[in-house]
């Protein structure tokens, strides 16, 4: 009868020992740390479209004024990065394409179009490109932060395809800029 | 939006980690949010690319929000089940932009910082079912053992 007792108890402790490493391992903690709860992210414009009407082929445009025409404001209460994304311009099926490097010759048989901002008080002509890769905002080569309630202005120049294919004449090309924020 | 930045300490791989981000809507018309991930343009000191979007969800992953009010997003991080993930300091961005947009769009991003632990977390517990298992076998052959034993002593 005690051969049987100690048996039982012998089993019982090799169910449990393998059990016991298994279950330290699940006792590691996951911190979650909202940095400030209170903190918000806001930043606001004060122009939402840029209606150039009919364009011609080949063509430079500059919003009006040049470097004020949009005014950015960090409405958070945190500094905030400022990052730029643009965006193949569209009608229905036609596009043209953003370009990466300034030109306008087109890719393929598709149109190709440019765009740049100007950040205020940057040298005079001074513009920077505006891609499909999201990029942080820049003046004088360096990096933008606005400070809590600072503002910034820029300006837009866009470039037109270098020649409309006969499909594309009188079509309304729409895109998009999206200006971002990031805590600083 | 808000909290600006969230740090995940500490989560190990086959764990998942859950917080709340609140989107404030300042218009005075109601709108339509779009939650999504985003790849950092500078990432902070000692931080990689999160390897996979697909790891973190968003509840609902579109939110319309009343004028002049604010709305709550559910959002899980989920670590796979692989040692290779333990140890890991990764940063992301969580990004809100308007459903419907105009030329110009803002959008405001969380930046989301996720450190792994060291330990990958055990999927099914098989130290256990193998301790089961052979504990189960040890006590079939006491009992048998027993009354085999009982059995020879009983007969003449």
């Amino acid at each position: 009868m005690k051969t049987g007792i100690i048996s039982i108890l012998g089993a019982i402790l090799l169910v449990l020992t393998p059990s016991l490493p298994a279950s330290a391992s699940d006792s590691g903690t996951i911190t979650i740390t909202m940095t400030g709860v209170e903190t918000i992210i806001s930043i606001s414009l004060d122009k939402a479209s840029w209606a150039l009407g009919e364009v011609t082929e080949d063509a430079e445009y500059k919003t009006d004024p040049e470097a004020t025409w949009c005014t950015i404001t960090n409405e958070g209460n945190v500094n905030v990065d400022l990052g730029v994304q643009g965006e193949h311009a569209v009608f229905s099926t036609l596009t043209w394409f953003l370009s990466e490097d300034g030109t306008n010759d087109g890719v393929g048989s598709v149109p190709e179009y440019a765009m740049w901002y100007h950040i205020a008080s940057d040298s005079e002509g001074s513009y920077t490109s505006i891609t499909l890769t999201e990029t942080s905002m820049k003046k004088g080569g360096e990096s933008i932060t606005l400070d809590v309630a600072a503002q910034k202005q820029f300006g837009l120049k866009l470039l037109t395809p270098d020649s409309f294919p006969a499909e594309y004449i009188g079509k309304e090309m729409t895109t998009h800029i999206t200006i971002s924020a990031v805590k600083a | 939006m808000s909290p600006a930045e969230v740090r995940i300490g500490g989560l190990l791989p086959g764990e998942e980690a859950v917080f709340e981000l609140t989107i404030h809507n300042h218009y005075d018309a109601a709108h339509t949010f779009v939650l999504s991930t985003s790849h950092p343009w500078e990432r902070r000191p000692g931080r990689a690319d999160f390897p996979d979007d697909s790891w973190i969800s968003f509840s609902p992953q579109e939110i319309e929000v009343a004028a002049n009010s604010q709305g709550t997003v559910k959002v899980t991080v989920a670590i796979p089940s692989k040692q290779k993930w333990a140890d890991r300091d990764w940063e992301v961005w969580l990004g809100v932009t308007p459903e419907e947009k105009e030329f110009l769009v803002v959008n405001c991003y969380v930046r989301l910082l996720v450190s792994t632990g060291k330990e990958a977390q055990a999927g099914p517990n098989t130290g256990l079912i193998v301790g089961i298992v052979i504990g189960v076998l040890l006590l079939s052959y006491v009992v048998y053992y027993s009354r085999r034993k009982a059995k020879s002593k009983h007969q003449p």
